[in-house]
């Protein structure tokens, strides 16, 4: 938009002369079109920022007086300013200039027009009066142009927000009208949200939450340039594989095109690397050693462990809370305890597929999921939050299935088939809650003290975590889970059958269910609508009804299945077995082992039933003793006992088993010196030689611990323990460590044990840890010495600088000399996020750190010139 | 020492499950009593004991307790002491080297004797938080106590859990009650804690545990080897130590089970591997992989007792129930192991190195006899290892006199007397290997002569008493009196079967021994004449087994019972002092050390739960002296007895003794048996005498009952506060300390104080030399200050 100082501001004469080419009301109809399609629309939106921002002229005053009319025009300058200011503009002097830059600031203080300043001017057009040219040489970086020097102010693109201003008959505003829309979809569902909080700092979690509608994306394809330049460009290929093509050199290109001559040379970043050194050959061997090592090294973190290939168990997370998000857990729990009145207020039974969460502040993952699938058992499984909030009492979803009616079969029949109270709470009141939300006029929230509240909330908790170890899935088996839970086809089968004898079996019942046709709850108090519910299983119903009047009790039995053998406590495997593996197939326990990687992940629900163990479990003594013919009784007792006495002594054994070979005469007994002192062994190797030999066990692969308790916690310390911890193993300190001497790299698994233990334990602040860690850093390690022998610092491939590039340690701390190059690996492995990923590059050379920081160089070059381009293509416009 | 720091992590991975005790109504219980004890003597239980020496006194207190829900339920136990340790546990002390708790009571004294007197009792303990109560001293007073009440117990002769675990799978308990190194037995689950209060008990599924933290069996041994377990104790120094105590964190922990674990997820989850073997390898240290490789061996082949009474090898007595046991994952794991042969053969690998990595073998008879509690422990422990630690006392190792003590040649005579008597009976390697004692404070072993030109069991095989009417009560009065010398010859064609000949017999044969009873004569020397006068003259008297001691600590002539050692701290002041003005003459307080020695050897019965009144390192000095004489007596006693049955002298108790009852009898009546009680007594004694005395110097006009009234009034109230309750917890239950138990145990000590001053004169009479007219004079006058304020 071009916008030039108003005409009719009198006093400077040249104003008025320009003013041929200035609208005279001052506001925005403008003979400058929209701005270049290519750059538009997406940027518009931002705008919208300055919209509220920008000063709102009065309409009323319009008009009324000539002094008025001039004030209004001030007011307008100053509005349309304010709104170029950040903006390019193109500023004409008296000269006839014209100078091209951003628009720093503005002065229209005293009233009588404008006075500007512009960053990093660019001469456009220079002044038909002067011939000598190339005066752009000596352009200052800020140039200020007086006002008596200002004749015209182009602004090159400004977009008034229309709502800001008055008249709203322009043809811009129609404009930026429909486009808002378009761009902010969500506008209209949460007005009131956006008017209120747009101006505010939006976090990652705000911005998240406003469901974009994602442009389609469209490949790039190169013009005809391009096309010239490199006839094989894509993405996808490799640096080296162009390079042997002498394909893509970003040098030559940039000097063709752009003329600049670059001065990139890479060894000012790193070391040159002698590649005629006769070592070289044997180096490049032991680096990749190292690289190797450290590859294989033990770590728990999960982005390591991805990076490597590896499988994770990062099932139930998206895509955010793996790389992006922060951890939130604990927040349902939260919120479940402050009690879910304010939410249910708001459940106007609107749009079916928003449900009142969606606009609550976060949506934990587990009920993201939770939305987008339809099967129960994804469903279910996230229950932990999503139904704890639908069977609150006041929720109307729950309240829909307390009514069961013919009008809504099938939420019966979902709530009827299963076991456990709970289950079909939840499957059923999702079920309603997505079949028929509207159908019953929500109630209103029954008054109930918070505390109550709480309480009902911590049970029903309770009570989903103990559903959770007992739950069966009562639906039909999804088929395209079959696979996913057992290769084999006969399994699979297996499964199938299993499920469809069971589901069989739930039906019957929920028939019976449905000819006893119970009665909704019998008072309509909201903690009773989960028995209320759990009442259309007939057994349950009966011990539930017992105790109506009792809140939901978690504890009750009816969490037990009544026809299980075994009790939950109980191991399933039978007694007395021996375990020579674990107790599934599975010889390593790699794929099944998901269990310690998840142990991050909350431990609510990983430990399963034996999340309840502090209570007790009527468990008979026929599980505890594995059946009933172990029960002890009385006469097993006593035999028992004289068992005992008769045996474990070797006269009386030796005289039975004499009587039983009904020897004559006297008893011998083994004669003492006839023991020898040694066992009597079945194979001739010492203990030591029943072990494989140990050149056949892999050394190399022996790795250390990385704590997995905070994978994400970037924390730049882990020498500070190894000073410590060999202090304290080289003093007197622990009878039995002083026994074995340590070596390097105990010593080194030592300190990532105690890193370990402080962070778990201790919970350091970082500040206090890099205290500690200084001052052990004299004492723990001798100077000069480092704790890895294959680290030394002699290692060409490991310059002493090179590592403290990657983040910035305290001075002191590498230059105390205790700086191990193994330990500043792995500090910078924390601050990275996770060891292995940052710690490759750096031992294995460095050309990835090169390489970044090149691109890095590279990227803002060819920014700048792209600048410089544009720029130019503007003006060629 | 169970598996390092897994207890409190099971508990907080909640994988230890409650439930009522009801449901054992009728069962069989084995109980691991190193755990037992663990769990009753928590780290803030009993801190004081090791300032006061002996058994807690609390100790049946509890044990009645339990069995009492025991009873109710109809619950058996049988009680399994932990018997030797194996070669790997061992822990061999440099020259002056301390344990932890050995250096943890050195410097709680030294906190005790530098604070003011005020604060005397605040918060200081002798137990360090991480070490329970050893057992091993209480071992006889806790088979005495079984006897006496009919339960079950037995001595492992090795590791107790692995004993249990053969129990259990041999259906002679139907649960056990023990630590976490039942895990590495095999079982399926067993009791972690009782809770008898709330009567529920604790226990552990052993495969859910497995399960749940993703262990194979080999891994949880690998994890148990590497931090550490009761078989293997040293923990690798892969992990850090514990941090030192701060005041926020007083009593420092670190789940070293935990880093453990993590260790281990890593290493098989890169690895593709399903045990430690290679990163055990890979930390390049040569001791760590030995330890790992011996612990795996100990951990398999500990040797158990069967039911046949022979000891075998855990894996071995595991194969004969047909349970395959994880022995064969020693084979390189990659091998195609294929189940039929292993199950066919069904040979377990028994590398022929046993014996140096356990602990080498005895005759299945000694295993019966220490596990019915007639033989040491320690004893064969030494014997087997070849080596004895001598360890220094409780009040530590300061004191010359008690060097001289144990290092004295009648002392390390004796010992090479037990050692010959043993190893005689045994194979002839043990004949001639010599054992090698190592005390504390000295560089150079001493090497034992337990090769003897005459075996003593030649020496003493003459010696026998036989009664006309002999019963089985044994009575050490009686037995003075029979002592008329001479003929101490069998009765032929009349075995010896009752538990006084018994007794009788091998008691002369200890007199023998210690020069008692003349060598060649017979007859009784001066030692046994002062003893058979005093019977003659008090025949009603309780006292002489504490009077036996008392003399045979005379005739060490380490120590004089009035000469005060002043490395040592007694009671301290402010228990005994009225106010400062009054000072106590040196001869008083002579004669007053010596009263309060000598009322140090008859038990105070009181028994809170956590004594912590006034303690004296003085006479816990003294009570080493008298533990020691105490102990060498009873030791060298089993010995002789041992080798008086097996080499069936006039007997047949192999077979005479039918049962273990009747072992039981004859062990219920061994003299000198229990240990030697606290010194509480003495502590008591000492602030009534000095009290008194102090209130006589400050009022000479105060009558005599007055002063006894007061200080009395002073002990219950000031002292013990018996009426306190915050002092005296449970002032009305059963842990509580009495006014009447206070005083009741007073009289007896007042009892042996009579004889003993009775018996220093007969001493005097009889042999001055061992009793000079100067020490006489000395135990006058200090009677005469008791006569004083009784």
């Amino acid at each position: 938009m071009k916008s030039q100082t108003p005409n009719h501001l009198n006093k400077p004469p040249r104003f008025s002369a320009t003013s041929t080419t200035t609208n005279a009301t001052g506001s925005s109809p403008s003979p400058s079109p929209t701005p270049p399609v290519g750059r538009g629309n997406g940027h518009r939106r931002s705008n919208s920022r300055y919209g509220s921002s920008g000063n709102t002229p009065n309409p009323s005053s319009n008009g009324k007086s000539s002094n008025g009319e001039e004030k209004v025009a001030l007011v307008k300058l100053t509005g349309i300013v304010s709104k170029a200011v950040g903006k390019k503009v193109t500023a004409t002097v008296s000269s006839g200039a014209r100078y091209q830059g951003l628009l720093v600031s503005a002065d229209t203080a005293d009233n009588s027009g404008l006075s500007v300043a512009l960053y990093k001017p660019v001469l456009v057009q220079s002044s038909p009066f002067n011939d000598k040219s190339n005066v752009d040489t000596a352009l200052p970086e800020k140039m200020i142009v007086k006002l008596s020097d200002l004749v015209d102010l182009e602004i090159l693109k400004l977009d008034i927000l229309d709502s800001t201003v008055p008249d709203g008959s322009t043809p811009r505003k129609a404009q930026t009208q429909t486009a808002t829309p378009a761009s902010i979809p969500v506008s209209n569902a949460t007005p009131s949200y956006q008017s209120q909080t747009s101006t505010k700092f939006k976090t990652d979690t705000d911005i998240s939450r406003s469901a974009f509608k994602e442009r389609e994306l469209q490949r790039w394809v190169p013009d005809d340039h391009d096309v010239l330049m490199n006839t094989s460009l894509s993405l996808e290929d490799d640096f080296k594989s162009n390079k042997n093509n002498s394909g893509w050199d970003q040098f030559k290109v940039n000097q063709d095109k752009f003329g600049i001559d670059s001065s990139f040379d890479e060894h000012l970043y790193t070391t040159k690397i002698n590649k005629l050194t006769p070592e070289y050959q044997e180096r490049l061997a032991r680096a990749s050693k190292i690289a190797n090592e450290i590859e294989s090294l033990l770590t728990s973190d999960r982005h390591i462990l991805e990076e490597r290939g590896m499988v994770v168990d990062d099932s139930g997370m998206d895509e955010e809370d793996k790389y992006s998000g922060v951890d939130r857990r604990g927040d349902e729990l939260m919120a479940a305890l402050r009690g879910p009145l304010g939410n249910s207020t708001q459940n106007v039974s609107g749009k079916p597929d928003i449900t009142p969460q969606d606009q609550q502040k976060y949506n934990p993952h587990e009920k993201r999921a939770a939305r987008f699938h339809n099967d129960p058992a994804i469903v279910l499984s996230s229950a932990t939050g999503g139904s704890l909030k639908s069977s609150t009492p006041p929720s109307p979803a729950t309240v829909s299935t307390a009514v069961p009616g013919p009008a809504q079969p099938k939420a019966l029949e979902s709530s009827s088939p299963s076991a456990a109270g709970t289950t079909t709470t939840t499957a059923s009141s999702t079920s309603a809650l997505k079949s028929k939300p509207t159908s019953i006029p929500p109630k209103p929230p029954v008054a109930q003290s918070t505390e109550q509240f709480r309480l009902n909330s911590q049970s029903e908790i309770n009570a989903l975590r103990e559903f959770s170890a007992n739950f069966k899935i009562p639906h039909k088996l999804p088929n395209d889970l079959l696979p996913i839970l057992s290769k084999d086809q006969k399994k699979q089968e297996e499964i199938i059958k299993k499920q469809s004898d069971s589901l069989q079996a739930l039906t019957k019942d929920s028939k019976s269910v449905k000819e006893s046709k119970p009665t909704p709850g019998p008072n309509g108090s909201p903690t009773n609508s989960l028995s209320t519910t759990t009442s259309t299983t007939p057994l349950l119903a009966r011990k539930k009804l017992e105790n109506t009047k009792s809140t939901f009790n978690p504890k009750a039995a009816s969490f037990t299945p009544g026809n299980v053998a075994k009790h939950p406590l109980l191991s399933p495997i039978a007694q007395k077995s021996t375990y020579h593996r674990p107790s599934n197939t599975n010889p390593s326990p790699r794929v099944s082992n998901q269990r310690p990687y998840s142990s991050s992940q909350g431990s609510t629900g990983t430990s399963g039933t034996g999340s309840s163990s502090k209570r007790l479990h009527h468990i008979s003594a026929a599980d505890f003793f594995g059946s009933q013919s172990k029960v002890p009784t009385k006469e097993s007792q006593e035999q028992k006992l004289k068992l005992f006495n008769d045996l474990f002594c070797f006269f009386a054994s030796t005289r039975r088993r004499f009587r039983e070979e009904k020897k004559e005469g006297h008893v011998t007994y083994d004669r003492p010196y006839q023991t020898p002192p040694t066992w009597n062994s079945t194979i001739d190797m010492s203990h030591d030689q029943v072990y494989p030999n140990p050149d056949s066990i892999p050394k190399q692969a022996v790795g250390m611990m990385i704590p997995d308790s905070s994978p994400f916690m970037p924390n730049p310390m882990l020498n500070g323990p190894t000073g410590m911890s060999a202090a304290a193993f080289g003093g007197n300190y622990g009878g039995l460590n002083s026994k074995l001497p340590l070596n390097a790299h105990q010593q080194q698994l030592a300190s990532m044990a105690a890193f370990h233990q402080l962070q778990q334990q201790q919970q350091f602040q970082a500040a206090m840890i890099y205290q500690q860690q200084l001052a052990a850093a004299g004492g723990g390690i001798p100077p000069g010495q480092s704790p890895m022998p294959m680290y030394s610092s002699t290692d060409p491939f490991l310059p002493p600088g090179a590592p403290s590039g990657f983040i910035a340690p305290p001075g002191n701390f590498i230059g105390s000399g205790s700086g191990s190059p193994v330990n500043n690996h792995m500090i910078l492995n924390m601050g990275q996020g996770g060891p292995g990923g940052g710690g490759n590059p750096n031992i294995g050379g460095g050309p990835g750190y090169q390489g970044g920081n090149y691109g890095h160089h590279g990227g803002r070059r060819y920014n700048n010139s792209n600048n410089n381009n544009a720029g130019g293509n503007k003006r060629s416009n | 020492m169970p598996i390092t720091s897994l207890e409190s992590f099971l508990f907080e991975r909640k994988l230890v499950s409650s439930c009522p005790i009801e449901i054992l109504q009728n069962s069989t219980i084995g109980i691991d009593v190193d755990h037992y004890l663990y769990r009753i003597y928590t780290f803030k239980k009993e801190q004081f004991l090791p300032g006061i020496g002996g058994v807690p006194s609390s100790l049946k207190d509890y044990i009645h307790l339990d069995l009492q829900v025991f009873k109710e339920f109809n619950i058996k136990p049988i009680f399994v002491i932990p018997g030797m340790k194996i070669q790997i546990q061992k822990h061999d002390y440099k020259t002056g080297e301390l344990s932890q708790q050995e250096q943890h009571i050195e410097t709680t004294w030294m906190k005790l004797s530098n604070k003011p007197p005020y604060s005397y009792n605040n918060m200081e303990s002798f137990r360090l938080y991480s070490e329970s109560l050893p057992v091993r001293p209480m071992i006889h007073d806790l088979i005495t106590y079984f006897i006496d009440i009919g339960v079950d117990y037995m001595v492992a002769p090795y590791d107790v859990s692995f004993q249990l675990s053969y129990l259990y799978q041999n259906n002679i308990i139907d649960i056990i009650y023990g630590s976490t190194d039942l895990l590495l037995t095999q079982l399926d689950k067993f009791i972690l804690g009782m809770e008898f209060q709330s009567k529920d008990f604790r226990f552990i599924d052993k495969a859910k545990v497995l399960h749940d933290l993703s262990l194979s069996e080999r891994q949880l041994m690998d994890l148990s080897i590497l931090v550490g377990c009761e078989l293997q104790p040293t923990m690798f120094p892969i992990f850090p130590p514990i941090p030192k105590p701060n005041l926020t964190q007083p009593y420092p922990q670190l789940s070293y089970f935990k880093m453990g674990l993590d260790i281990i997820y890593q290493y098989s989850y890169n690895n593709n591997s399903n045990d430690l073997y290679g990163f055990i390898m890979g930390l390049q240290d040569p001791t760590l992989l030995e330890l790992y490789q011996k612990g795996h061996t100990a951990l398999k082949c500990i040797p158990v007792m069967n039911k046949d009474g022979y000891v075998e090898l855990y894996n071995v007595e595991m194969a004969k129930l047909g349970i395959k046991n994880n022995i064969d994952f020693l084979e390189h794991e990659k091998e195609p192991e294929s189940e039929e042969s292993t199950s066919a053969g069904n040979v377990v690998k028994v590398p022929n190195d046993v014996h140096d990595i356990i602990s080498q073998r005895l005759p299945p008879e000694f295993y019966f006899y220490q596990s019915i509690g007639l033989l040491p422990v320690g004893l064969l422990e030494a014997i087997t290892q070849g080596q004895l630690h001598v360890r220094p006392p409780l009040e530590s190792s300061l004191n010359d006199n008690y060097k001289r003590l144990v290092t004295s040649k009648f002392y390390t005579e004796s010992l090479d007397r037990q050692f010959n008597l043993i190893t005689q009976l045994l194979t002839r390697y043990y004949g001639f290997r010599k054992i090698n004692v190592k005390f504390w404070f000295r560089d150079e072993e001493e090497k034992l002569n337990n090769r003897m030109f005459t075996p003593v069991s030649k020496m003493v095989e003459k010696l026998f008493i036989q009664e006309e009417e002999s019963s089985n009560e044994f009575n050490l009065t009686k037995f003075w009196t029979q002592l008329n010398g001479g003929s101490f010859t069998a009765v032929k064609n009349k075995k010896i079967t009752s538990v006084s000949d018994i007794i009788s017999t091998i008691l002369l044969r200890v007199l023998y021994l210690y020069g008692i009873v003349d060598n060649k004569t017979l007859k009784l020397t001066n030692l046994g004449k002062i003893f058979q006068r005093f019977v003659q003259e008090n025949p009603e008297s309780n006292n002489i087994n504490n009077l036996m001691l008392l003399l045979l600590l005379i005739k060490t002539q380490t120590i004089r019972f009035d000469e005060i050692n002043n490395e040592f701290t007694s009671v301290p002041k402010f228990f005994k002092e009225l106010s400062n003005d009054e000072s106590i003459s040196f001869e008083k307080t002579k004669l007053i050390t010596m009263i309060a020695r000598v009322f140090t050897l008859v038990k105070l019965n009181i028994s809170p739960i956590n004594y912590q009144g006034p303690i004296s390192r003085g006479l816990l000095n003294f009570r080493s002296f008298v533990g020691y004489v105490s102990n060498d007596l009873i030791h060298l006693f089993e010995c002789l007895l041992v080798d008086f049955i097996v080499h069936e002298e006039n007997n047949d108790l192999r077979n005479s003794l039918k049962n273990k009852q009747d072992w039981y009898q004859l062990i219920s009546q061994l003299p000198f048996y229990k240990e030697v009680p606290n010194t509480l007594l003495g502590v008591m004694v000492e602030i009534y005498f000095e009290y008194s005395i102090r209130q006589a110097i400050a009022d000479p006009t105060k009558s005599k009952q007055d002063i006894i009234k007061n200080t009395k009034d002073h002990l219950l109230n000031f002292v013990y506060q018996v009426n306190n309750t915050s002092f005296n917890i449970n002032v009305n239950g059963i842990n509580s300390i009495k006014e009447n138990t206070l005083f009741e145990d007073f009289g007896i000590g007042l009892t042996l104080w009579n004889d003993f001053v009775k018996m220093m004169i007969i001493a005097n009479d009889i042999d001055n030399k061992l009793v000079s007219d100067n020490y006489l004079e000395s135990v006058n006058e200090a009677n005469k200050l008791v006569k004083e304020f009784i």
